[in-house]
């Protein structure tokens, strides 16, 4: 409402300022370089001429040296007063106009006249009758006036009719002296037409200013329209710079439903990026424990649930999940190398009245070759580090969790590239078949900064996660997996605290 | 294809033209400077800006003209509203060329038709990966119109194609679409490109002695060919984006000091925008949906003076710009310890504010020293800080140049 009140506001404002304009105007000064001045009426005085200054009959304007102004008449006619001259507007009703050239140069450029109307030009020496018509007067010292016609016809005489009226057509000249009878209109000779094709070369230069600044604002306004479609990719994250300056672009998808073999409690996150030479993905498929009947039971299960493990995290344990997670898989592929990870089998464990969630199975593989994974010792798990046995490749048999957890201590080593206050951490594990891996996570922000891990530490979630990943089973581009993914997305996905 | 056959019918008309043509006129405007731009605390390197514009104006007889035009456009400075949002202190370089033809027919004594048609090319590298014509946000741009200039107002209709061709959907490029459960064909290829149509108004004003209004009218219509819209779900529909832009501006501007050796000029700039879109977004990470994600109004008051002296040819310019941009449906983001960031209850609404010194000295005739500062602050209910989406903050930049005019 109040934005259409606005634009009605302005569209009322422009129109009557149109009709007032209409009313007023007369003559405007739509040009004015250098010194020009401007006398309203004869008892005036002289005061600075400005583009948009509008005139009245009897006014005055005189230009200095290099100074010249440009007028416009309601009437459309055009007349530019060159430097060191002085043009009085003597009379300026709808059936007759008349200026009054002193001085100096003057080039008029006059609508073409109803039946009736009159349009006359003196000067000193000269009186000229116009119909609509393109021509200059140049008024010199002595007051001798040449009158120059390059369009249409001037009746031209001396104001006291001696030696009778000329009509003087398009490319011919006539002068006027003092005391002196005026000779015919003769012909433009080569100084005229070079003078002439020089003016005719500058007011086309006038114009073609005038196209480029309308055409270059019209183009920016249209460049407006491409920046805000790129504006909008960063802000959305669809588009930042790794850890290694180099664009990585990001498309995240939800998908649900049987047509991508998923179940109505599971949906599907899929996170795409692209770098100029390589492509990585990785997906998350969370199950819940009841069917998520719509969007909005979608969102708010997974808030729930989210919302249950930070609380379980500070303690607070004595809620019974409404939404938990049944399972929760995800994988990374160069396309070529796929990591995969997952827990199934979830369930929530009551401990006298302490409710813990915990997930019966665990994989980790590489190329489809399982390198980590639990399984329940009996049915279920009720508790992790008794009921699991894990299993790593190249070891022979399973393990126990303290027997498993004191493995991946011995063959685990963590290091920080980037320094130790610095959020890139390098993880190297060696399985007992010799094959090698490496887990690197590098927060940065959008633009593959690094932050210091003092400020990582004050919310973790501003910056986004880039992941690295390789190791000796990897063939595909760069032998790695690499990932750029907003935080919230590993966090949910089980692969950062 | 258009745009090859666009091209060539520009350099087949010129070359006409020049041989038919009574007379040329050249316009050559060329302006270069230096500078820099800062934020945070940090700033950038220097670097330089470069522009060029050449046009050989011909005209054949009083009726009909042609107005060629070459633009060519470098940019190493970013400007201060580009310096944080879309990027930080992204490596940013742009270049552009933009070659057209305008014949002008004179229809009456004070009434014009003007055609145009041209083609741009914006390169924009961003990264240290991408070269010069790979930037994932390089575009191209082919424009036809029409124009009716009258004594004191121009009505026009134009349209233009801007398509991305560096820039496709990802799923599109992926030989996993069933695998991924995403298609191609549901989402869309080239997200980016649109076909917009312009009706245009535009003019000026004489309502009193020295002054003057400066009025424009603007609505686009803007069709994406490839993005379709986003549904509650996450998934897309098969309707296609679609944009209005209007825009309605006024510049009342006069003299506020007719007297002295200073004279002033003064003016107020009043632009309003409604922008209107029936895309949607589904926010993946927090599972959000948000319907007409883009819709919003701006409103902007730019208070403008100049100052020229009597004695010294020196000009200065000084203006405030004051914009307000109201997401009638986007929510703001705020911060969340347990999630990053949730969506607010309040729309996002992003105030900023622009200073702009310039300083012009004719060197001679046709060169002319100039200087420029702008200073931008922005302010606003969102207060999600994440590096790409800060929308307070504030940011300086810096020229030094020359400009020539032939």
């Amino acid at each position: 409402m109040k934005k259409k009140l606005f634009a009605t506001a302005i569209c009322l404002l422009m129109c009557a300022g149109y009709v007032f304009s209409a009313k007023m105007i007369k003559v405007i000064v739509t040009e004015s370089y250098g010194k020009v001045m401007v006398k309203m009426n004869e008892n005036a005085g002289w005061v600075k001429c400005y583009p948009g200054m509008t005139l009245d009959e009897k006014a005055t304007v005189k230009t200095e040296a290099k100074g010249r102004a440009t007028l416009m008449l309601y009437d459309g006619s055009k007349i530019t007063v060159s430097q060191k001259s002085e043009l009085l507007v003597k009379a300026l009703t709808d059936n007759q106009k008349v200026l009054e050239q002193k001085s100096g140069k003057v080039r008029f450029k006059i609508a073409k006249l109803m039946q009736g109307k009159t349009f006359e030009c003196k000067t000193p020496t000269a009186v000229c009758s116009i119909r609509g018509t393109e021509f200059t007067l140049d008024v010199g010292d002595d007051n001798q006036t040449e009158l120059k016609v390059f369009e249409g016809l001037v009746a031209a005489a001396k104001p006291d009719g001696t030696g009778g009226e000329f009509q003087v057509g398009a490319n011919q000249k006539m002068e006027f002296l003092k005391d002196l009878p005026p000779g015919a209109p003769t012909s433009f000779n080569d100084k005229d037409n070079e003078e002439e094709s020089g003016n005719r070369r500058e007011e086309m230069k006038i114009e073609a200013k005038a196209e480029i600044n309308m055409d270059l604002s019209k183009e920016e306004v249209q460049k407006m329209a491409a920046a805000e479609l790129k504006n909008a990719e960063y802000k959305q994250g669809k588009t930042i710079i790794d850890a290694f300056g180099q664009r990585v672009r990001i498309e995240e998808y939800i998908v649900r439903g049987a047509a991508a073999s998923l179940g109505d409690n599971q949906f599907k996150l899929v996170v795409l990026n692209s770098r100029k030479d390589r492509f990585d993905w990785f997906q998350n498929i969370v199950s819940f424990n009841v069917p998520l009947a719509s969007p909005l039971e979608l969102k708010n299960a997974n808030s729930y649930f989210s919302k249950w493990r930070d609380d379980w995290k500070k303690g607070i344990r004595d809620v019974d999940p409404v939404y938990f997670h049944r399972a929760n898989q995800s994988g990374a592929s160069n396309t070529v190398d796929d990591v995969t990870w997952g827990s199934t089998d979830g369930h929530v464990v009551n401990n006298a009245g302490t409710y813990t969630h915990i997930f019966d199975n665990y994989y980790f593989k590489i190329n489809g070759v399982n390198k980590i994974s639990y399984a329940p010792v009996a049915a279920t798990i009720n508790d992790i580090t008794t009921d699991s046995r894990w299993t790593v490749d190249g070891q022979v048999g399973t393990m126990t969790y303290a027997q498993f957890d004191a493995w991946y201590q011995t063959n685990l080593t963590q290091s920080y590239p980037a320094g130790s206050d610095s959020m890139h951490t390098r993880s190297d594990l060696t399985f007992g078949t010799g094959n090698t891996y490496r887990e690197e996570y590098i927060s940065i922000n959008d633009l593959g900064k690094i932050p210091k891990s003092t400020d990582y530490a004050q919310d973790k979630l501003k910056s986004n996660m880039e992941m690295v990943l390789s190791g000796s089973d990897f063939k595909g581009p760069g032998k790695k997996i690499d990932l750029c993914v907003e935080p919230k997305i590993f966090k949910d996905s089980g692969l950062i605290q | 294809m258009i745009k090859k056959t666009l091209v060539s019918c520009i350099l087949v008309v010129l070359c006409t033209s020049i041989g038919l043509a009574s007379d040329v006129s050249t316009v050559l405007n060329v302006r270069a400077s230096l500078g820099n731009y800062a934020s945070g605390g940090a700033a950038s390197d220097f670097s330089g800006n470069l522009g060029i514009d050449f046009v050989p104006a011909i005209k054949f007889n009083d009726k009909l003209s042609l107005l060629p035009a070459v633009y060519l456009d470098y940019r190493g400075i970013k400007d201060v509203a580009e310096i944080v949002i879309g990027g930080d202190k992204v490596f940013m370089q742009s270049a552009s060329y933009n070659v057209s033809v305008r014949p002008v027919y004179k229809i009456g004594s004070n009434t014009k038709l003007k055609l145009k048609a041209g083609v741009l090319k914006q390169y924009i590298v961003e990264a240290k990966n991408e070269d010069w014509g790979k930037g994932a946000f390089d575009y191209d741009k082919t424009t036809v119109g029409i124009d009716l200039a009258m004594k004191n107002a121009t009505l026009g209709v134009s349209m233009y194609n801007i398509t991305f061709p560096n820039y496709a959907s990802l799923i599109s490029q992926s030989t996993m679409q069933q695998q991924i459960g995403v298609t191609a064909a549901e989402v869309g290829t080239n997200l980016l490109d649109f076909a917009a149509n312009d009706i245009s108004a535009y003019g000026k004003m004489y309502p009193g002695s020295a002054f003057i209004i400066d009025w424009s009218l603007l609505y686009t219509m803007k069709n994406f060919s490839d993005q379709f819209v986003q549904k509650e779900d996450g998934k897309y529909k098969t309707d296609r984006r679609a944009d209005t832009v209007t825009a309605v501006s006024l510049a009342p501007s006069f003299a506020i000091v007719p007297a002295g050796p200073v004279t002033i000029y003064a003016g107020l700039g009043i632009s309003y925008f409604i922008t209107g879109s029936n895309q949607n977004y589904y926010d993946v990470n927090t599972k959000d949906y948000i319907e007409k994600y883009y819709d919003y109004t701006e409103t902007l008051l730019t208070p403008m003076f100049s100052f020229s002296f009597n004695t010294i040819p020196l000009k200065l310019g000084l203006s405030y710009g004051m914009s307000s941009r109201n997401y009638s449906q986007q929510p703001a983001k705020i911060d969340d310890n347990a999630s990053g960031y949730v969506y607010g209850a309040d729309k996002l609404k992003i105030d900023s504010k622009t200073l702009t010194l310039s300083i012009g000295y004719p060197l001679s005739d046709k060169l002319t020293l100039s200087a420029m500062m702008k200073s931008y602050d922005s302010s606003s209910n969102f207060t999600y800080t994440k590096s790409t989406e800060i929308y307070n903050f504030t940011s300086t930049n810096m020229y030094l140049g020359v400009s020539y005019e032939y």
